[in-house]
């Protein structure tokens, strides 16, 4: 509605410029500085069961047993092809399970032997080749399908296939010097990737970033202007390519993904490490750090932090998790660790609750439609009647009115705002739950 | 934040109340209404005939706080009950609704019709439907509309003020209906004095310079819709350059815009009522079309019934009747856009 794609011809590929007007940057402390830190080692990393919407999952090595790293650990019941391999070599030293027995997350205590599974890579591979390459490497699972943002089926063929090359979450770390630093195995494994579907493959990244690409007329490059949430594939879907019912999907996966399927394609094996930011205001020092996939957060930030009590997030602040207990490791796709110092203990008067400061403190309250909602909304969306149709779980209007194209991360800022304080990002996964029934 | 736009108003309340009260008091030979508040303004010894600006805001606050803290107290009672009653916490909009309230009443208003249009708009208007944030109408203004309904002369017909100079937006269409522009002229009212607020009337809504200044506020940090403001002073302007252009214009017909909105409680209603966020549309194009209907039916009220008070309270109640039907058109046009669009 507000943006118009305008489409041009500036390189050889198709170019595609997108404007969003609405959101929100939010501005809690120095951004980290673009130096990557190498030098970080962690005594553990854990697969989370929570990074993936519905997966039922078989345990294929317990506790105690060695694993090299690349190795899969765990497997997707339903589809066995799909497994979930180990960040790094060494013991499986705990399988965690919550509430219903999902499971939480199984933790591999390293051994720094650095052993690793390597793949035999065909010498011109096909859309199938690539498929299982990434299938045995565990790298499908980075790949999202929307709608329900789960893990898309093997045999599926996208809509579209999106790269998120663009972070707008406070304080994420710059993905074009990421892409940058590492620019020949983006290549490889971008063009490894478009293999996987006949499908358009759009590079969703800020203007002016000069992708390292093979010239394609499968690729287009979209460019995405303005503040959070410009950087959500939520908001690329919404801009390039809407879902409509009749089962269409468009995938999506990250910049970093892709790097590390290009370290496949040229030594087989994925790249085992991310480039994460340690930053926030609790954060003495913010900086972009290597570490290893799933690693213990506990081990990045000791002694990175201000003293006091801090709430260490894995993600953004606006949709990560808190890193605790069993779930005290990076998430699969988040790309940095926020820092904030717990807020203060001290206990206000009813009337400073209830009057001064009712957006922040204070009991949940009714949803009140300032325009405010759709200052931040993703673009397109009637934010008002669409929070209120996952207040009440009216499935087929929060679907009629674009639930389909959203997961919970595009929520996010308006559960920030909203006065309510409600968290709309577990009412709409209930929605898509009920919806998803419906199309099975 | 809502109660802080309110300080302009409440100022321009203050001086031009005190300021009437004090002129016809003078007009009448300096000889009182006799009332409690008359007695209340003798007992700190202003003098009439030659008034300073202190007796100004004294006169003002005599009739201006007794109104308001009579609202607040009443509407904090049946707060108190229902939260009790509820078992939940007291809900802090008591406050700005006691306000706006007390700016939609006349000055010479009986402090027992306040219990009892306090009590309606916090009961009926606010706690039957569940409280703050869940009124599908702005409870300040079921409260004055249950007033302009159950005691429509004492609200319009007090002798000392009527007999004076009438009502700014009640006696004022009604003049201009009989007598044209004269009529004006005859209550002594002119454009600039109806925009700085110099003239009787609901004693917080006289003043559009002082409904712009919090205007601007409330536009500023974002609290009110503008465009619901801008819906409303364009349906307005539609409405009143239609009905001008009409072929037999005559009365309040004749009547151009920027009258319209000078006089009454347009300015006011527009800024402080009407942009009550629970008791609007919730989709921005819904925003625009209520704002313009709002505007458009208080025109079409004054010009259909010039002896009716205003008509600002029952066309905003009307527009936010209309708003669940406006945003349940607007989210159908989403739909649809969307159904085209996904092919």
């Amino acid at each position: 509605m507000d943006e118009a794609p305008n489409t041009s011809d500036a390189k050889s590929y198709v170019r595609t410029h997108v404007n969003i007007k609405h959101g929100m940057n939010l501005q809690i402390g120095a951004s980290p500085v673009s130096v990557i830190d190498r030098k970080k080692s962690v005594t553990s990393a854990a697969l989370l069961g929570g990074d993936f919407n519905a997966v039922k999952f078989d345990v294929l090595i317990g506790e105690g047993a060695r694993v090299k790293a690349g190795e899969p650990v765990l497997r997707n019941r339903h589809r066995p092809e799909i497994v979930f391999t180990a960040p790094l070599s060494g013991n499986v030293t705990a399988v965690t399970r919550g509430t219903r027995r999902a499971l939480q997350s199984v933790r591999v205590t390293a051994d720094h032997e650095g052993e690793s599974v390597k793949i035999d890579i065909p010498s011109a591979p096909g859309m199938r080749d690539v498929r299982d390459l990434m299938l045995q490497s565990g790298l499908w699972t980075t790949l999202r399908a929307r709608p329900f943002g789960r893990i898309p089926d093997p045999d599926g063929e996208p809509k579209a296939l999106l790269i998120t090359a663009i972070d707008t979450s406070p304080l994420a770390p710059d993905p074009a010097f990421i892409i940058a630093e590492y620019a020949d195995k983006f290549a490889l494994g971008l063009d490894a990737i478009r293999k996987i579907t006949d499908a358009p493959l759009y590079v969703c990244q800020r203007p002016g970033l000069d992708v390292p690409v093979y010239a394609s007329e499968q690729v287009r490059i979209a460019e995405f202007e303005g503040p959070h949430p410009a950087g959500l594939p939520g908001t690329h879907i919404q801009s390039l390519c809407a879902i409509g019912f009749e089962r269409a999907e468009v995938w999506h996966i990250g910049y970093q993904d892709v790097i590390s399927v290009g370290h496949l394609m040229e030594t087989g094996r994925p790249w085992f490490n991310r480039v994460v930011s340690l930053a926030g205001p609790a954060v003495l020092n913010p900086r972009l750090m290597s570490v290893p996939l799933g690693a213990c957060i506990d081990d990045l930030v000791a002694s990175e932090l201000r003293g006091g009590s801090v709430r260490v997030i894995s993600g953004s602040v606006l949709s990560g998790h808190t890193a605790f207990g069993a779930v005290a490791y990076l998430g699969q796709r988040h790309h940095q660790i926020t820092a904030l110092p717990e807020a203060s203990g001290a206990k206000r008067s009813w009337w400073e609750q209830s009057v001064l400061d009712t957006g922040l403190g204070g009991e949940p309250g009714p949803l009140i439609p300032t325009g405010d909602y759709e200052a931040v909304a993703p673009p397109g969306v009637l934010p008002v009647p669409l929070l209120r149709a996952l207040l009440v779980g009216d499935t087929e209007r929060a679907r009629e009115l674009g639930a389909l194209e959203l997961v919970e991360e595009d929520l996010s800022l308006l559960s920030f705002i909203c006065p309510s304080k409600t968290d709309y990002g577990p009412l709409l996964r209930h929605v898509l739950d009920e919806l998803q029934k419906e199309v099975r | 934040m809502r109660a802080l736009a309110t300080v302009p108003v409440l100022v321009a309340a203050i001086l031009n109340t005190g300021y009437q009260y004090l002129v016809a008091v003078d007009v009448a030979g300096g000889d009182g209404p006799h009332d409690w508040r008359d007695r209340a303004v003798v007992s700190f010894g202003i003098d009439v005939s030659d008034p300073i600006v202190v007796d100004v805001i004294v006169a003002g606050l005599v009739h201006v706080l007794p109104v308001f803290g009579v609202a607040l107290l009443t509407g904090l009672v049946w707060d108190l009950v229902f939260a009790a009653q509820r078992q939940r916490r007291l809900e802090s909009g008591v406050f700005v609704i006691a306000l706006i309230f007390t700016l939609l009443m006349p000055p010479a208003v009986s402090l027992i019709h306040v219990v009892f249009g306090m009590s309606f708009a916090t009961v009926f208007g606010k706690h039957v439907f569940g409280g703050e944030g869940k009124t599908f109408l702005n409870p300040a203004l079921v409260g004055a509309a249950i007033m302009q309904i159950s005691f429509s002369a004492a609200l319009t017909g007090h002798p000392l003020w009527t007999g004076i100079a009438g009502y700014a937006g009640t006696r004022a269409f009604a003049n201009y209906h009989q007598q044209g522009p004269d009529g004006f002229a005859w209550m002594g009212i002119d454009w600039w004095g109806s925009f700085v607020g110099n003239v009787p009337g609901m004693m917080g809504t006289t003043s559009v310079l002082a409904v712009v200044l919090g205007g601007a506020i409330l536009l500023l940090t974002r609290i009110a819709s503008w465009r619901l403001i801008g819906g409303q002073l364009l349906g307005m302007i539609f409405m009143a350059t239609l009905v001008n252009g009409l072929a037999g214009a005559a009365g309040v017909a004749t009547l151009a815009w920027y009258w319209h909105l000078v006089l009454g409680s347009f300015a006011f209603g527009a800024v402080f009522v009407a942009t009550d966020p629970a008791s609007s549309a919730s989709t921005n194009a819904g925003r625009w079309i209520q704002g313009f209907v709002a505007g458009a039916l208080v025109v079409i009220i004054r010009v259909a019934n010039p002896a009716h008070p205003d008509g600002v309270i029952a066309a905003l109640l009307l527009a936010s009747i209309l708003a669940p039907l406006i945003d349940h058109i607007a989210i159908w046009f989403n739909v649809r856009r969307r159904a085209a669009r996904d092919g």
